[in-house]
């Protein structure tokens, strides 16, 4: 295969250096493509591999139109429009490919590079950690390599001297790049247009839940947020980041209040007592697309976000008027203990108790007699006590894959099926609260999250996912309270992983191995901690680069004392200087390699009594000091010696001739003395 | 830097950084448009990686330009003329490019200053010189000196063009163009016309008479060079003295000597004269008869052979060019 690759003519070589680019440059983007245009563009892609190491002709335009034409409709077909950031992305990455068919000289050779950036840039729409990162520079490196390799003349070198070429380069263009990345003034986007619909249609929480919507968030791995506390970290049972509150119920579905046009009237006053101590902490929040920042119940105060005020609801969920479409960061102080709008008039409580007619019959009877009438009804917190009990004693299973549920979907959970997620605790407790006449509520959030050994952090990601619920009492506001829990302690207490019960699949035992199952301590474990901390210092510094806070950087240099400022200075000075003194060094040395080693020579032959006269020859030279005295070995050494010489410096051989003289000259003069 | 101090190193590279002009190519200004969207699209949609491309592939193109223009910067050149040429044909030179530094030069183009001839392309290695052949149409006789030349580069990236213009010091000689259809050879003159009497020299070969004056072929004494003669025509060419025993002179005659005279072509244009002798001078080569030529001042004694028909060739090249245009 080596030997195959060293003998590959040249052109053909760099097409397929070109196509591996491409190769990788398409790859990331085949996880978010149609599965269609992935393997039509490796197709593509393959076919002119295989035209190249053919030496066949490239297919003709009227070949290629039709194929063109044919991926403008297909995508067409699968997005529904052309227009747009996804559908662009899909016709671009086709556009390379058939691009590749149809290359034929230098000027193609750009348009294929050029487009490959293009399509570089467009995978952070996806992505942009640090792998992301680690592959874009090996796509550039491979991409300039090609470049490269076209742009030379009639001779080329090997792919390893043409790669030392690049790396040199690169030398210069990577610091000159961290440079322009640190101190070039950032723009604050979009520059036309309102809502990018950048960081679109990633999976999240949602304005509404229905049976299996938190489910399906439970198997995905991807981090949502960061929270680095300065404050102590509250219990684990306590980490409830609040979301959406749900207040609409259909019968399955549950939806914010007021979200289908209906606008909450009235309520738009916070009544709210804190108690206790605040923790305070910091969230770096992924884009997620949508309007909506986190923090923990309950929050006493949020930092502004550049650029993209917030509003509170009365709820309070924290919503942004414009989606996040990039990484932000926000300062939070919260409060564990408080009191939420303790005075509620009738009119206030109706809505949060409002329940569909005719829908899960069964359920609501059964709270009806649950509570009782009159005299014997119930107290609220004994009701709720009840029915918690209720869940803990009837056999509620706790699992990711719930089986169906129809029309009356509460009423088939408690009487029927009893196995469900959190979404289905939640929804049909507040169900069974609201027909016993107290006001609840459905919370969509994070429970939890993974503890970063080292730097007082919280990791959580979307498998955090959680519902539960709110209940009003009279005089004690809004309680939360967890169904959930009383189901499967385990979730609230440690995590996910903890709760489900132990089932030898793939994934758990996937699972287990990256240790995501955070009580499995070990080897993986740490690493994959060190790992988050890694990603958090990486969204931290290189994705959160808003214009204010580049600024804030460059102010906190001017506040710099300043002795260390000319410390920094005179290290700076330091480090040019020798820089400056290695070129130089390195530029005086770039004589002919041959000439050094025979200055060497002469001097060498000087100490001893025979130095070379200004007119003297290597040949005349080489007699007289054959008639000098030296021992027998000395003598045959340095008859090699300007023997060779001779001939490199006056014959006509080839680099590798020369390469192997040097050494051997080299050799031969420490024999010489 | 100790080597620098041998003498026969030539001296340091001319080529200096300074003499070197960049511009971005056309797909430069191509990438210059791409670095705009990459850059937009980064604002658009607040991608951190995105600027980190951007600024990424902007220096990539920073470093392309530096290196372009030193592929170029450090070169020695140095130009030698080829062989004389007859005016309506090509003339050419070599143009020697000289590495002296440790960095192979790639894909550089060389071309003649406002010519649209295609350039020709060289590599150099590492301490290594390449010969490049340049060729000219040379017109008119005379001295054609060696035309501008303008020593280009893309290479590393092709996003810039580093360039810069030379002009070779060398020339090469052009002698007039052949008659085509030139009339046969006048045929041999009775005798030898005597070159006009000169002193004869107090030396040995006193027995002998002048016969005129031949261009310098090794082995002549140097007594017998035509100082008067090399100093009125030009200091690179030597003429010798040539005698002939008076005794000798009839015999050469009778051999067939011809002698070439311009002035007996008074029928013809200046420049038709010289055509026609510059013809028969090759015919006479290629027929073997010694032939010898009186060009004005000049008299080029009979002779026969490569440096003869040279010197001939030469003298007509050269007939009546004012001074400074012959001597330069």
């Amino acid at each position: 295969m080596r030997q195959w690759l060293a003998n590959l003519p040249r052109d053909k070589a760099d097409i397929l250096l070109l196509l591996l680019a491409a190769a990788m440059v398409l790859a990331p983007h085949a996880l978010h493509l149609p599965p269609w245009l992935s393997a039509a563009a490796a197709a593509l892609l393959l076919w002119r591999a295989v035209i190249t190491v053919r030496g066949k002709r490239q297919p003709q335009l009227a070949v290629l139109a039709p194929l063109a034409l044919l991926g403008i409709a297909a995508v067409c077909a699968s997005y529904g429009t052309v227009l747009g950031r996804d559908p662009g992305v899909a016709m671009l990455a086709l556009l390379l490919a058939l691009k590749s068919l149809e290359m034929h000289g230098r000027r193609d050779i750009f348009v294929f590079v050029f487009l490959s950036f293009f399509l570089l840039l467009a995978n952070f729409f996806h992505a942009q950690g640090i792998l992301s990162a680690a592959w874009m520079l090996a796509t550039v490196i491979v991409l300039l390599a090609g470049l490269l390799s076209a742009q030379y003349g009639t001779f080329q070198p090997r792919l390893a001297q043409r790669l030392g070429l690049l790396g040199r380069m690169l030398a210069l263009a990577i610091p000159l790049s961290a440079l322009m990345f640190l101190a070039v003034p950032r723009v604050d986007g979009p520059l036309w247009g309102t809502a990018p619909e950048g960081a679109q249609a990633r999976t999240g929480l949602s304005d509404s839940m229905q049976p299996g919507a938190i489910a399906s968030l439970a198997l995905s791995g991807d981090p949502v947020f960061t929270a680095r506390f300065s404050t102590a970290i509250p219990p684990q049972d306590q980490l409830y980041w609040r979301g959406v509150v749900l207040g609409d119920f259909d019968g399955a579905t549950w939806t914010r209040r007021g979200a289908n046009g209906r606008a909450p009237a009235g309520d738009s006053r916070i009544d709210i007592a804190l108690e206790g101590q605040p923790s305070h902490y910091e969230v770096t929040l992924q884009a997620s697309g949508q309007r909506r920042i986190f923090a923990l119940d309950v929050p006493r105060s949020i930092e502004r976000l550049a650029g993209n005020p917030y509003v509170v609801s009365s709820a309070l969920e924290v919503l942004t008027i414009q989606p996040i479409t990039s990484t932000v960061r926000y300062r939070v102080s919260s409060q564990s203990r408080y009191r939420l709008q303790a005075n509620l008039s009738p009119a206030q409580q109706r809505p949060w108790l409002a329940l569909p007619a005719g829908s899960n019959p069964r359920s609501v009877a059964w709270a009806r007699a649950l509570r009782g009438h009159g005299a014997q009804a119930l107290a609220p917190a004994d009701a709720i006590a009840a029915v918690l009990g209720h869940f803990r004693r009837a056999p509620f299973r706790y699992t990711l894959q719930p089986p169906l549920l129809g029309k009356h979907g509460v009423d088939e959970f408690l009487f029927g099926t009893q196995a469900g997620f959190c979404e289905h605790y939640a929804g049909s407790f507040v169900v069974l609260m609201r027909a016993m006449g107290i006001p609840a509520r459905v919370v969509t959030g994070y429970q939890g999250g993974l503890r970063n050994g080292t730097d007082n952090s919280l990791t959580v990601r979307q498998s955090d996912a959680h519902a539960w619920s709110e209940v009003w009492l009279a005089g004690r506001g809004w309680v939360r309270v967890d169904p959930t829990g009383a189901v499967a302690p385990l979730r609230t207490q440690r995590n996910l992983d903890a709760a489900l019960p132990p089932a030898p699949s793939p994934l758990t035992a996937w699972r287990a191995l990256a240790g995501l199952d955070g009580g499995a301590p070990g080897a993986v474990a740490a690493w994959r901690q060190q790992w988050q901390q890694a990603e958090h210092a990486w969204s931290s510094w290189v994705l959160d680069t808003t214009p204010q806070r580049q600024r804030a950087m460059l102010d906190g240099l001017k506040n710099v004392p300043a002795t260390k400022l000319a410390v920094a200075c005179a290290v700076l000075a330091l480090l040019s200087a020798m820089a400056g003194a290695l070129v130089w060094w390195r530029q005086a040395r770039q004589g002919d390699p041959f000439d050094a080693l025979y200055a060497r020579f002469c001097q060498q032959q000087a100490r001893r009594g025979y130095s070379r006269a200004p007119h003297e020859g290597p040949h005349g030279y080489a007699a007289r000091l054959a008639a000098g005295k030296a021992t027998q070995e000395a003598h045959a050494a340095i008859a090699q010696f300007l023997a060779i010489y001779a001939a490199m410096k006056y014959g006509n051989a080839s680099p590798d001739e020369q390469l192997r003289a040097r050494r051997h000259l080299r050799r031969l003069l420490t024999q010489c003395r | 830097m100790r080597w620098r101090t041998i003498q026969w190193l030539p001296p340091r590279p001319w080529l200096g950084a300074q003499r070197v002009h960049v511009r971005p190519s056309g797909a430069g200004l191509a990438f210059a448009a791409l670095l705009l969207a990459l850059w937009i699209a980064a604002v658009n949609y607040r991608l951190g990686l995105g600027y980190a491309l951007t600024y990424f592939a902007a220096a990539c193109a920073i470093a392309d330009m530096l290196f372009a223009s030193r592929n170029l910067a450090g070169l020695a050149l140095a130009a030698t003329p080829g062989k004389p040429v007859f005016a309506g044909s090509q003339a050419t030179f070599t143009l020697h490019l000289i590495n002296r530094s440790a960095r192979p030069r790639h894909a550089i183009r060389v071309a003649i200053s406002d010519s649209a001839a295609a350039p020709g392309l060289a590599d150099i290695a590492a301490h290594g010189e390449t010969a490049i052949d340049i060729v000219v149409a040379a017109p008119q006789r005379g001295w054609l000196a060696a035309p501008g030349v303008r020593l280009s580069g893309s290479f590393p990236l092709g996003l810039f063009v580093a360039w810069c213009h030379w002009q070779p010091d060398t020339r090469v000689l052009v002698y007039p163009q052949p008659e085509h259809t030139a009339p046969p050879l006048p045929l041999p003159v009775g005798t030898v016309q005597r070159a006009p009497q000169v002193r004869q020299p107090p030396t040995q070969d006193g027995a002998m008479e002048l016969a005129g004056v031949r261009a310098y072929q090794p082995g002549d004494p140097l007594h017998r060079l035509a100082w008067r003669r090399i100093a009125r025509h030009d200091d690179e060419h030597v003429f010798s003295k040539q005698f002939q025993s008076a005794a000798e002179a009839p015999q050469g005659a009778a051999r067939g000597c011809i002698m070439l005279e311009h002035a007996a072509l008074h029928a013809l244009a200046p420049e038709a004269r010289l055509s026609r002798l510059a013809a028969w001078v090759l015919q006479a080569e290629r027929a073997g008869l010694p032939y010898g030529l009186r060009l004005g001042a000049l008299t080029v004694a009979p002779a026969l052979g490569a440096s003869h028909r040279d010197a001939c060739l030469r003298a007509l090249a050269l007939h009546d060019l004012p001074q400074d245009e012959a001597m330069a």
